[in-house]
């Protein structure tokens, strides 16, 4: 379980390292300071990790997606040959114990080309996530520790009208606290 | 990372922020936008305001952007995002009321700095409970095509970024309000990703539960199954409730039980509602008996 301390203290000059704070260091620094655990809730990016189809050289209609569980790249479809690492990212969420919280991701991603002119779509994006049967939401569950972790994949379609060259996009993840 | 920290702790001080001891060199090659947000929800009634922490705990210095954004919760209990221009008018007014400030802010590695938060109903305000949700995002720094990648132009190459970041409820609460809630029809359903634990949570009254779901069993004050943080809002009359059971909790989950939903242990743990009921081993029957208790607010 995640925690935050607050702290009041007045006119006091308290040099606090971050991380292993605690309410008896508070005392120590004023005997008239008066600490709140707040419940915190952290979310990051596992480090290097991110949703990278890598490259890909195109000579007819395929479909190239990313499987969030796995992080497998199926590109399999004959018209297209996939290059370079490919991965998808996972994000680590921190909070209350046995708590579930909602994942929203976006239906699709458009990316433009760097020419400016051109643009290609992410499709199917989803998370590794507990999916809803009746209404496809996604979410996760914190363990009794306080910790889950989740990954995103997706589907890109091209073909062999695709321009060539670097696509770039952003696409937003939001951890809903309930 | 997770991994890094059993417990992640900030401090915010009273006396000026500048107090606090940076840290400084980064990791090279890290992830940027990682953020800490305490508490995790936040309930308003009269004017005075308070505060949310928001702390970078990544390894690079970070831009975040605060923002008021709308969620509905569904009946299954997922907060389903609701564009501004499609609020109803509780949700126009929660907007309109809510004072926040800063609503960008820059910070290196491991520095916290808090969020200040109000409410100022009009005087001709309806009493209810008023709601949006505070989300906290990482600006993605731009990154410059590299001619390297440029020069690849046999093949397709795409980057990605992706925009991470938390929203928390911000609840006003306008006048006096009540809230009752009655757990019915819980049940063990076997599904394709294995038992659930299945109810119903039926809200009358203004106000909006939150809380944690307890099962125990006669005699023994170790719950079976615990959940928390499990919330009811305004919109919904019935939200159900599916659960997953590990194969041990769902072998405990028979014979009879008492189903608690509480307010959560730090808001003092006073019962919302309860049921007891007996369940069968394999299918669920119907509950044999049942009470609910309200809960004033």
């Amino acid at each position: 379980m995640k925690k935050a301390f607050r702290i009041g203290a007045t006119g006091v000059a308290i040099a606090a390292a971050m991380g292993m704070s605690s309410v008896a260091h508070a005392d120590n620094a004023d005997a008239t300071a008066t600490a709140e655990i707040l419940e915190a809730l952290t979310l990051d990016l596992q480090t290097g990790t991110s949703l990278d189809f890598g490259s890909m050289v195109v000579s007819a209609a395929s479909t190239v997606s990313l499987d969030a569980a796995t992080g497998a790249l199926d590109c399999t479809d004959a018209g297209v040959t996939c290059t370079g690492t490919s991965g998808v990212p996972t994000f680590d969420v921190g909070g209350t114990a046995n708590k579930e919280v909602t994942i929203n991701l976006p239906a699709s991603i458009t990316m433009n080309h760097t020419n400016g002119t051109d643009s290609l779509s992410v499709g199917s994006i989803a998370s590794d996530g507990a999916v809803d049967p009746l209404t496809g939401d996604e979410s996760v569950t914190l363990d009794a520790a306080g910790d889950a972790s989740f990954s995103v994949g997706g589907e890109i379609s091209v073909d062999e009208n695709t321009e060539p060259g670097v696509y770039t996009g952003t696409f937003n993840v939001s951890v809903e606290y309930s | 990372m997770m991994s890094n920290s059993i417990f992640r702790k900030c401090v915010q001080l009273a006396a000026p922020m500048a107090l606090l001891a940076t840290l400084s060199a980064p990791a090279p090659v890290t992830a940027q936008g990682d953020l800490l947000v305490a508490p995790t929800r936040v309930v308003l009634d009269g004017s005075r305001g308070t505060e949310v922490i928001l702390s970078n705990i990544g390894s690079e210095e970070a831009v975040y952007r605060i923002g008021l954004e709308l969620r509905r919760m569904s009946p299954t209990g997922s907060l389903v995002p609701v564009e501004k221009t499609d609020a109803n008018e509780r949700e126009d007014a929660a907007l309109k009321m809510i004072r926040y400030a800063p609503r960008r802010i820059t910070l290196p590695p491991g520095q916290p700095q808090a969020v200040r938060i109000a409410a100022r109903p009009g005087a001709d305000l309806p009493d209810g409970e008023y709601r949006v949700h505070m989300s906290f995002k990482a600006i993605p720094k731009v990154r410059e095509v590299t001619e390297e990648e440029e020069s690849d132009t046999n093949g397709i190459a795409i980057r990605l970024i992706p925009v991470y970041g938390v929203t928390i409820p911000v609840i006003v609460r306008h006048g006096r309000l009540e809230a009752q809630v009655a757990i019915t029809q819980p049940r063990v359903e076997k599904t394709d990703k294995g038992q659930q634990l299945v109810m119903e949570l039926n809200r009358t009254g203004e106000s909006s539960t939150y809380g944690e779901l307890r099962v125990t069993k006669p005699g023994q004050s170790d719950p079976v199954f615990l959940v928390r943080g499990v919330a009811v809002y305004p919109e919904l009359n019935k939200r159900s409730l599916r659960l997953h059971l590990t194969p041990e909790q769902a072998a405990a989950m028979t014979g009879p039980l008492r189903f608690e939903y509480r307010e959560m242990p730090d808001k003092g743990g006073e019962l919302i509602a309860a049921v007891d009921a007996v369940l069968g081993a394999a299918t669920a029957r119907v509950p044999t008996a049942g009470n609910t208790a309200g809960a004033a607010r």
